[in-house]
């Protein structure tokens, strides 16, 4: 959690304020009660292990700074036993210093860092939206009948997992507009979502190769070919303007991309047309599964988080 | 508590942390109690706090020779500062923090390992310069210094080579973690109101399943057992699948049908979680056997072609193997 922006200078600020605050109050507390050298030490000994594990915690850097904070007013405390200096002086020296050491850094990351908050988020969309053309790419190679990627349901969590930690330090950088940011949980949710429909079309697509395969032995015709054939030219058209949708939004092109959704939704209606003719029951799931997809990438066309990029960046050149 | 704890450090880097971070602070305690104090005493105890740094992946010797060179830079700096402080040379002072803070801004923005230590010296830049300006009668002598910080750089030293494993294994307590979210996830879909697409549910609701799920799928990576780390995936392939498995676009029958089945499969995983470690075999064998039953000869609709439910079956099946899978454990243990 570095700083990079005026935010995330703020952010930081805040956990270092709260966490100076309770390591004042937690070490203080221990001083005045108790303020004998050797439970000191023991306390300085548990602080000391405690600062190095709050690290695990990356989201609260708070706790960190409290341990950290904790740990040196008792280490001053057994090392300045001897001198005129009390507990109280390095308690309220330490608060005071924590404050205008903050204001100062505020101050100054205000002044010399960008306003960049825009631009992280829109790199933030174009990646997510990238994951998802990354895996919609396989079900092209599930039609060609290659090996399916087993480790892919891995990669959709670990991607979720890390843009889901990241959402604390969304909610400092939207702080004034929690809209947003509520649309930008729902964006991430979505992406999570078409990856997922992703898999079950995968899955889908894999048991039907399996079923056409053994058709012969069992004598019992599950899916025609003209309905095979039809579903994989159906596909490919599908994923091609699919991902060039997806490519409209990351360029913010709104009006491109909800002309290439016109065209998909033609689509899955003929596709959907075809399969109720032939009777395949057999492919609903496949029908179900594209039209969520179809119903996913409006929202995101429509959604909050686009109109609201293309706002922010109306006068850059997003190429 | 302790589930929250193991799921933040499934690895046990950080516990080895904390360890290794209070048997330095005990071993410089000690020291400490057991030698005359002097004005660099004090060194002891703040190279033993600030001297640690976290361990990464490389080799022991490495990671003793990355150690090594972190304290010497340490030490080096709180020499250089105190004597600047007291020679009142405030222009080198003030190239040399000005220096010492960018780096640090640089060391941090890169994910640079050595970040923390170049943090630490720029701060001790500081601190050591008022060290040595108050020293107005030259208390501190360099020599004793470089010596209490050697004494402080040994604790960390011996903490490291005492405790040298960068993490731990939490053995049966990942188990543990695993089939709280198991029963947990179980509970948040049952819980939810009648769904047709993931997206349907609240931020609340989808928040809690995408964390359930990616703890589950995290947690069984870090399982040693082959037999168990595979009975836990492919549960989970089915379960993820299960549960945002799409139903619009359809009729309210197969929206009511899929939220049913769904339902009551993970109900019926909740019961036999809840009763898994005194459960007889066959009693398990029933219950699964009535799931499937009730699959096979209800909730057929004009939408279903019975995907979801070779899913559901499969998913059930895998929680009847892990469970009798678990039993024979348990009990061969016990006739050991």
């Amino acid at each position: 959690m570095y700083i990079s922006t005026p935010i995330t200078a703020l952010q930081r600020t805040i956990h270092r304020i709260i966490g100076s605050l309770y390591g004042v109050i937690l070490a203080g507390g221990i001083i005045i009660i108790w303020p004998n050298l050797y439970f000191l030490l023991l306390v300085l000994i548990i602080f000391a292990g405690l600062t190095l594990w709050s690290r695990a915690f990356s989201a609260l850097y708070y706790l960190f700074v409290t341990f950290m904070t904790a740990s040196v007013i008792v280490l001053l405390a057994i090392l300045m036993r001897h001198t005129d200096l009390t507990p109280n002086y390095l308690i309220t020296e330490r608060i005071v210093f924590t404050l205008i050491g903050s204001i100062i850094s505020l101050v100054v990351s205000a002044i010399l860092m960008p306003s960049n908050e825009g631009k992280d988020m829109l790199k933030t969309y174009r990646r997510y939206l990238t994951l998802f053309i990354v895996d919609y790419r396989k079900v092209s190679d599930v039609i060609d009948e290659n090996l399916i990627d087993t480790n892919s349901l891995n990669s959709i969590y670990k991607t979720t997992e890390y843009y889901q930690s990241k959402l604390p330090i969304w909610r400092y950088r939207l702080f004034f507009n929690v809209f947003i940011y509520r649309s930008l949980i729902l964006f991430l949710h979505r992406i999570h979502n078409m990856r997922m429909l992703t898999h079950i079309l995968i899955s889908g697509l894999d048991n039907l190769q399996n079923l056409e395969k053994n058709k012969d032995k069992e004598n019992n015709v599950i899916v025609t070919d003209s309905s095979f054939l039809a579903l994989n030219n159906y596909l490919k058209q599908n994923i091609k303007l699919t991902i060039a949708i997806i490519r409209n939004l990351q360029k913010l092109d709104r009006d491109e991309a909800l002309e290439l959704y016109i065209q998909l939704r033609q689509l899955n209606d003929e596709f959907n047309k075809e399969i109720e003719q032939l009777k395949q029951h057999n492919l609903k799931t496949l029908v179900i599964t594209l039209r969520e997809i179809e119903t996913e990438i409006s929202h995101l066309i429509n959604g909050p988080i686009q109109h609201y990029l293309v706002l922010k960046h109306h006068n850059l050149d997003i190429g | 508590m302790l589930i929250n704890y193991i799921r933040h450090d499934l690895e046990g880097v950080y516990t080895a942390e904390l360890l290794r971070g209070s048997l330095s602070m005990l071993l410089a305690a000690l020291i400490l109690l057991n030698t005359e104090f002097t004005p660099t005493s004090p060194y002891i105890l703040i190279v033993a706090l600030y001297g640690l740094r976290s361990i990464t992946r490389d080799s022991f010797f490495k990671r003793l020779g990355n150690i090594c060179i972190s304290l010497f830079l340490l030490i080096a700096v709180l020499v250089i500062t105190t004597y600047l402080g007291q020679t009142h040379q405030y222009l080198l002072n003030l190239i040399l923090t000005t220096t010492l803070s960018t780096l640090t801004v640089w060391a941090l923005t890169v994910g640079n390992k050595f970040s923390g230590t170049v943090m630490f010296m720029s701060v001790f830049a500081i601190v050591n310069f008022g060290m040595g300006m108050l020293d107005v009668n030259h208390e501190i002598n360099l020599l004793d210094l470089i010596f209490s910080s050697s004494i402080g750089g040994l604790c960390v030293l011996l903490s490291v080579i005492i405790v040298p494993i960068i993490g731990f294994h939490w053995c049966a307590l990942i188990n543990m973690c695993f089939y709280h979210d198991l029963k947990a996830l179980c509970n948040t879909v049952i819980q939810a109101h009648d769904y047709g697409n993931f997206s349907n549910l609240t931020i609340k609701e989808r928040n809690k399943i995408i964390t359930y799920e990616s703890s589950l799928i995290r947690t069984t990576e870090y399982v040693r057992q082959s037999t168990r780390k595979g009975l836990y995936k492919d549960l989970l392939n089915d379960l993820v699948l299960v549960i945002c498995w799409p139903a619009n676009h359809t009729d309210k029958n197969h929206l009511e049908h899929v939220n049913i089945i769904r339902k009551s499969t993970l109900s019926l995983i909740l019961e036999l979680l809840n009763q898994k470690n005194h459960i007889p075999t066959e009693h398990i064998e029933n219950k699964i056997l009535e799931l499937e039953k009730l699959l096979n000869q209800n909730f057929n609709d004009s939408f279903c072609n019975g995907e979801m439910k070779t899913h559901l079956k499969r998913l059930i099946n895998k929680v009847g193997d892990l469970i009798q899978w678990e039993l024979i454990n348990k009990y061969n243990l016990q006739d050991m």
